[in-house]
């Protein structure tokens, strides 16, 4: 069987003045967050049952928590570190669940090729994705922390308001850093790596000290749980809205867990970035971008 | 400046291993498209048509020789290769779905860095010509699979690419939403001189009507590469004949292919008859196949030669049909 | 009856397939334990970090808490399950609408997943409790455990809950998939109305009043009763301390039947609204 063939076989490697049609990759970067971030802020407008199930549920259970202090006669500030660690409980759940599984949760609906085949960055469909989810997550952790301190009247004793925020963005792009390296693992691992994040959900709750100051565990746990953002973010938070009751619990100080705070939002940044590229190369090696139900 | 191709592969390859065996998906595939051509793929299920274009949109990668889109190595140089191509799918079930047609469709271009107002301009346009504008502020998760795989084909131009591939894109569309889509893409193609296009498909008519030029792919080999006429003309020393016959079984078939100067016969059953195509060396060779008829208990009923079509030219390729191919995958 | 035990079959062995195939069992025993681990050592150190202080002592109530924690765990398991097959088999897997064109029973179906993801998970409860009573001083005696009361209250305990879970799955059929898990969001939120963490008496009136007429409040206390002998001392106040043990299951006899009764219908009623308003194949993401 003779194959008809435009014979042409010799490939040379020719300048191309086309190479940079289009839009800069600045441009695209930008316009890609936004993007992405709209789906889920429009999402929130158009299903106000969210309202309900991701907002008063979890106030309720964040309440919970608090109600065992009050059971047992605990001084107010040890119910508003529970009600710190509930309010920044939003986040650490943002990232797990609508960043982390999300990307992996549009491959197997068939996003993730036409993200994939766009000139644009994955770290930019990530940032799209984090801070639409701001949007939801924010109004959760502010109307726990809010109601919470009307509810139980707590007092907060902050001094130092710029250092307090300061941390909290810190804690919030070194944890988003944190979802984009696990959302890369998620394609990797599929399923698996699913149920192990599902299963990382409670005892990172417990490890990073959500409930309680995490010295309370020891220097050992402490300083490897501060592998997750949190543990420092929040250990700061509480020094600097309860200084007094947190002498006792200071694991490191203010400034200190700021540096390593940098450094992780750094740290977590790059090996991001670099995870996400390797991601790529070995989904299109193994043909896994396409692949569904893995 | 447009590239001297489109497309270019050289021997391009690509194994899936899996733990029980080792899967050829493409054995060697040389393609070089032109653009402005509208390029078609024709081969049954497993062929490698979708592997071939997963590599080309850098989905996937090769495992063996090399790819280039516009002029860019598919392995080395992604990033470029994506500012120049889009794909739209069939049956893709992409989108959000708490989002209107239009709020989808925006959400695409950004992803392409696209200016928000020529976006919208665009949409506007598209969704007018594919009967869609009065669907725009409907929610992706209330449209039907027609209208989902419409409003795909228009994210897949959004983008003006310079390269557009086509996966199956008629695949669940009724019969005027296909037409519709076949004309548009070939008026863009003649409005925008040097755009590309790659189709694939199941539908030979699709691909005669359409394609500038067809390579027919199976076995994850091209077997043949030319204009859908040409490759007709490439069966004119032949004759094609159809017969609608009684029901006949496999044991006549293999008879007639034992037959010298046969070079293909396949079959669709119906009911109570079966269509036979014939391709022949020449007219002298029919009576032997007629006496075959006669000996396995099969009675005629209607005898018609034809001008061979691409369908033909797939049979004598590939040895089967297109439909019996998808029977037995 | 035939065809919702065929469809649980089904469901079941989808469940068993999905939840328990990813790795080895010995792995997968570890993983289950993370969750009902965790919960019961977060109220641990909530307690000790107060005793530590000198303050407060907790002490008291740390059994209490770590039994109500542990043992929470499968309701949550539970409740989410098969609002979460529901989801997943809508939007992941695109199966919902096939399984609804199905003769079989979709509850039977859903029952099934729900009981395969408890069944693959259950071990971790004992085992946790186990891990309290060695490592954690928690009271729990193989000698004292009141075994036919255990039985009793973990399968009325079961049936509750998945009559509830079967009312969450309905809800789920009508809404969007939003970031968190329903299940686990609606269990969590009960936590303030059940005792599982304080006894209910903390609650102001009102809240006590809801409290008593949450099924599950009764299901803790009879966990609690069964697996720990100074919980069956009135003299221990958790605020349903008068109510005799055979009064306790007689009330979650009625509250099964009763779920029985309110969720089928509920279900039912879901089922046909998303039916009507063509919610089966839906896509929410966002």
């Amino acid at each position: 069987m003779s194959v008809i063939l435009d014979k042409h076989t010799a490939v040379e490697r020719q300048p191309n003045p086309r190479r940079g049609k289009g839009p800069s990759a600045f441009t695209i970067f930008w316009r890609s967050v936004i993007g992405r971030a709209y789906p889920r802020i429009i999402g929130t407008q158009r299903e106000l049952s969210w309202l309900f199930f991701d907002i008063f549920l979890p106030f309720m259970a964040t309440m919970s928590y608090v109600l065992v202090y009050e059971a047992i006669g605990a001084p107010a500030s040890y119910k508003g570190l529970v009600l710190v660690g509930g309010a920044m409980t939003a986040f650490w759940l943002n990232v797990l669940w609508s960043m982390a599984m999300q990307l992996y949760w549009d491959k197997e609906q068939g996003n993730l090729q036409l993200y994939m085949l766009a000139p644009t960055s994955r770290m930019a469909i990530l940032t799209g994705m984090a801070l639409g989810g701001l949007f939801a997550t924010t109004i959760r952790a502010a109307i726990i922390l809010i109601g919470g301190s009307l509810i139980f009247g707590i007092r907060y004793q902050a001094t130092n308001w710029f250092a307090l925020v300061g941390i909290f963005f810190l804690s919030l792009i070194a944890l988003y850093g944190m979802g984009m390296l696990l959302s890369s693992i998620f394609l990797v691992y599929g399923r698996g790596a699913w149920q192990m994040t599902a299963a990382l959900q409670e005892p990172v709750f417990f490890v990073s000290g959500f409930h309680f100051p995490v010295k309370a565990l020891g220097t050992v746990v402490a300083t490897g749980a501060s592998v997750v953002p949190l543990t420092l973010g929040l250990d700061a938070m509480r020094q600097l809205l309860f200084p007094e009751m947190m002498q006792q619990f200071q694991f490191l100080s203010v400034g200190t867990e700021a540096a390593i705070l940098a450094g992780l939002a750094l740290g977590f940044g790059l090996v991001a970035r670099w995870a996400l590229l390797r991601m790529e190369r070995k989904s299109r090696q193994d043909g896994r971008l396409t692949e569904r139900g893995n | 400046m447009q590239p001297e191709y489109a497309i270019r592969t050289v021997n391009l390859q690509r194994t899936y291993k899996t733990k029980e065996r080792i899967l050829k998906a493409l054995d060697g595939v040389d393609l070089a498209v032109r653009p402005g051509e509208l390029f078609g793929f024709l081969g049954p299920n497993g062929a490698g048509k979708t592997t071939t274009i997963k590599i080309l949109t850098t989905l996937l990668l090769p495992t063996g020789g090399t790819a280039e889109v516009w002029g860019f190595d598919v392995l080395h140089e992604a990033d470029a290769v994506r500012r120049h191509i889009n794909m739209v799918s069939g049956g893709e079930s992409s989108g959000y779905g708490l989002l209107t047609v239009r709020e989808n469709l925006w959400m695409f271009t950004q992803f392409h860095g696209m200016d928000s107002k020529l976006a919208n301009k665009r949409i506007d346009e598209l969704l007018e010509v594919m009967g869609l504008a009065d669907r725009a502020k409907t929610r992706v998760s209330f449209l039907s699979t027609g209208l989902r795989q419409k409003m795909n084909y228009i994210r897949g131009l959004l983008t003006d690419p310079d390269v557009l591939f086509l996966d199956e894109p008629t695949l669940g569309l009724d019969v005027e939403a296909a037409r519709t889509l076949r004309t548009y893409t070939r008026h863009w193609l003649d409005t925008n001189p040097g755009k590309t296009v790659v189709l694939t498909t199941h539908y030979m008519q699709e691909a005669d009507e359409l394609c500038d030029r067809v390579a027919i792919i199976s076995g994850g080999t091209i077997l043949a590469c030319d204009t859908p006429t040409s490759l007709k003309h490439s069966l004119q020393e032949d004759v094609v004949f159809r017969l609608f016959t009684t029901p006949v079984n496999p044991a006549f078939l293999q008879a007639v292919e034992q037959i010298a100067g046969v070079q293909s016969i396949s079959q669709r059953s119906g009911d109570q008859r079966d269509e036979l195509s014939l391709i022949l060396r020449d007219d002298a060779i029919l009576p032997h196949v007629l006496s075959q008829l006669a000996a396995h208990n099969a009675g005629l009923l209607s005898l018609e030669k034809r001008q061979p079509t691409l369908e033909d030219v797939f049979v004598n390729l590939v040895g089967h049909s297109l439909s019996e191919s998808e029977a037995s995958a | 009856m035939q065809r919702f035990l065929q469809a649980f079959r089904v469901g079941f062995w989808l469940g068993w397939k999905t939840e328990s195939n990813w790795t080895n069992p010995l792995f997968y025993i570890l993983w289950s334990l993370l969750v009902p681990m965790s919960n019961g050592l977060i109220m641990t150190m909530m307690l000790r970090v107060l005793q530590r202080t000198g303050n407060v002592n907790g002490a008291d109530l740390l059994p209490y808490v770590f039994i109500g924690t542990v043992v929470y765990s499968i309701v949550a398991l539970l409740l989410d399950s098969m609002a979460w097959a529901v989801l997943e088999d809508r939007e992941r897997m695109g199966m919902l609408k096939y399984i609804a064109i199905t003769p079989s029973s979709m509850y039977g179906y859903l029952w099934g997943r729900g009981f395969a993801k408890v069944s693959v998970n259950f071990l971790a409860v004992p085992l946790t409790l186990t891990f309290g009573a060695l490592v954690l001083d928690i009271p729990i005696q193989l000698s004292t455990i009141d075994w036919p009361l255990l039985l009793a209250v973990v399968v009325l305990g079961l049936l509750i809950v998945t009559f509830a879970a079967q009312i969450l799955a309905g809800v789920t059929l009508m809404i969007a998939r939003h970031a968190g898990f329903v299940g686990q969001a609606v269990s969590g939120a009960l936590y303030l109305f059940t005792g599982a963490l304080f006894p209910i008496t903390v609650l102001p009136i009102w809240m006590q009043t809801i409290a008593r007429a949450v099924p599950l409040t009764y299901w803790l206390e009879g966990m609690r009763r069964a697996l720990w002998v100074d919980a069956r001392n009135p003299a221990y106040k958790t605020g349903l301390e008068q109510l005799s043990t055979s009064n306790l299951l007689l009330i979650l006899v009625g509250a099964a039947v009763a779920m029985a009764v309110i969720s089928i219908p509920l279900q039912r009623r879901a089922e046909h609204r998303a039916k009507e308003k063509g919610l089966l194949d839906m896509n929410t993401a966002y």
